[in-house]
């Protein structure tokens, strides 16, 4: 008998919505606190949170969630994870640059369907205005994402020791992610 | 040689409801929404609530979380499939029970659901008090929990509505079934 046998488990299925505080992800099992609104540090900042999906899906949009003032642009995406080290590499899904629209309410970005394989990814956050608010955690416990300086998302980040743009690591956990075929 | 990747086992389970990970709890205690408090709950609306099952499971019965002021309103509680929009089971409605107590309600014949996602649902026939979680409209949208509206008794097609800040506890009682 095979291990991979139906007779011994299939594996988890993830859950509809995937980003840092759902299953599997860097913060679901640190009870801390809900994301709150808090302003964007800086304008043309990118933020990079890993994420593990445990099976394969199909990414029917992204999305992240408002915060109490809307004032920008934002991009959403996901990348794969570096071939060396540890962080963000080449960038999988590039969403489209859309003004933020809706106060305190999640905001999605409808792409192409897009197959995943089970892995790991890191999930990508950028907005051009330092005034826009979203729902997320700032806490030094927490600092599991890195964060760079961008125009806008790139293709790729470069993958060297000190790599252009990066401002280091990140405590900031934004709720933004994937939202799967399945959910309506 | 052989190589012998790990396999994502699911652990066994009993009960599945709002707090449980295979539910949205890992969503809900991340955020610290775990306290349970007794609050109004408006009739014919309801939360459906996504869960998965990596194996095929059988389901034993319902259970909520009475709330603590009385009222008249019967319970609904159900499965819905992962289109949100198929009744798959349901008690139908049953009187809520007494208050602040966990009120158990059998599925009458075992019902056998495959490996696969699904949706938990909760309704009342009037304005109850149940007891749940309370938390942020948005968050709870990110967990993937949807809402709807004039749903009582539950029924398939419902019509899906804003997230809402309250979520209840309710559940079902489970015995796995290995394939």
């Amino acid at each position: 008998m095979s291990l991979h046998s139906p007779s011994v488990s299939r594996g988890l299925f993830p859950p509809l919505y995937i980003h840092p505080y759902s299953q599997s992800g860097p913060l679901s099992e640190v009870n801390t606190s809900a994301p709150s609104s808090g302003v964007f540090p800086a304008a043309n900042r990118a933020y990079f949170t890993p994420i593990y999906v445990s099976a394969p899906v199909i990414v029917r949009r992204l999305f992240w969630a408002n915060g109490a003032t809307i004032a920008g642009n934002v991009q959403a995406g996901l990348y794969l994870s570096r071939s060396t080290g540890n962080g963000p590499g080449p960038a999988l899904l590039r969403g489209n640059q859309v003004a933020q629209a809706g106060v305190t309410v999640c905001q999605y970005d409808d792409i192409t369907d897009t197959p995943l394989s089970a892995g790991y990814y890191w999930v990508a956050l950028w907005c051009d205005a330092s005034g826009y608010f979203m729902r997320r955690i700032a806490v030094e416990m927490l600092r599991f994402g890195t964060q760079y300086s961008l125009s806008g998302l790139t293709d790729g980040l470069p993958e060297d020791a000190s790599p252009a743009g990066t401002v280091g690591s990140s405590n900031w956990a934004v709720l933004s992610g994937l939202c799967l075929r399945g959910a309506p | 040689m052989v190589n012998i990747l790990p396999v994502p086992f699911e652990p066994e389970h009993t009960t599945i409801h709002t707090l449980s990970t295979l539910c949205v709890g890992s969503c809900l205690r991340a955020w610290g929404y775990t306290s349970l408090t007794s609050f109004a709950w408006a009739a014919g609306s309801g939360p459906l609530l996504p869960f998965s099952l990596a194996r095929d499971t059988t389901l034993r019965d319902y259970f909520w979380y009475a709330g603590n002021v009385a009222a008249a309103g019967d319970i609904d509680v159900g499965i819905y499939a992962e289109d949100a929009q198929t009744l798959l089971n349901s008690t139908g409605g049953v009187a809520r029970g007494a208050n602040g107590t966990i009120i158990r309600s059998n599925v009458g014949v075992d019902v056998r659901l495959p490996r696969g996602r699904y949706y938990l649902a909760f309704s009342v026939s009037a304005s109850e008090t149940i007891y749940g979680v309370t938390g942020q409209a948005s968050l709870y949208e990110a967990a993937g929990i949807l809402t709807t509206t004039d749903n009582y008794p539950l029924a398939s097609s419902p019509t899906l509505a804003a997230p809402l800040t309250n979520c209840p506890y309710f559940g079902t009682r489970v015995h796995g079934v290995m394939p």
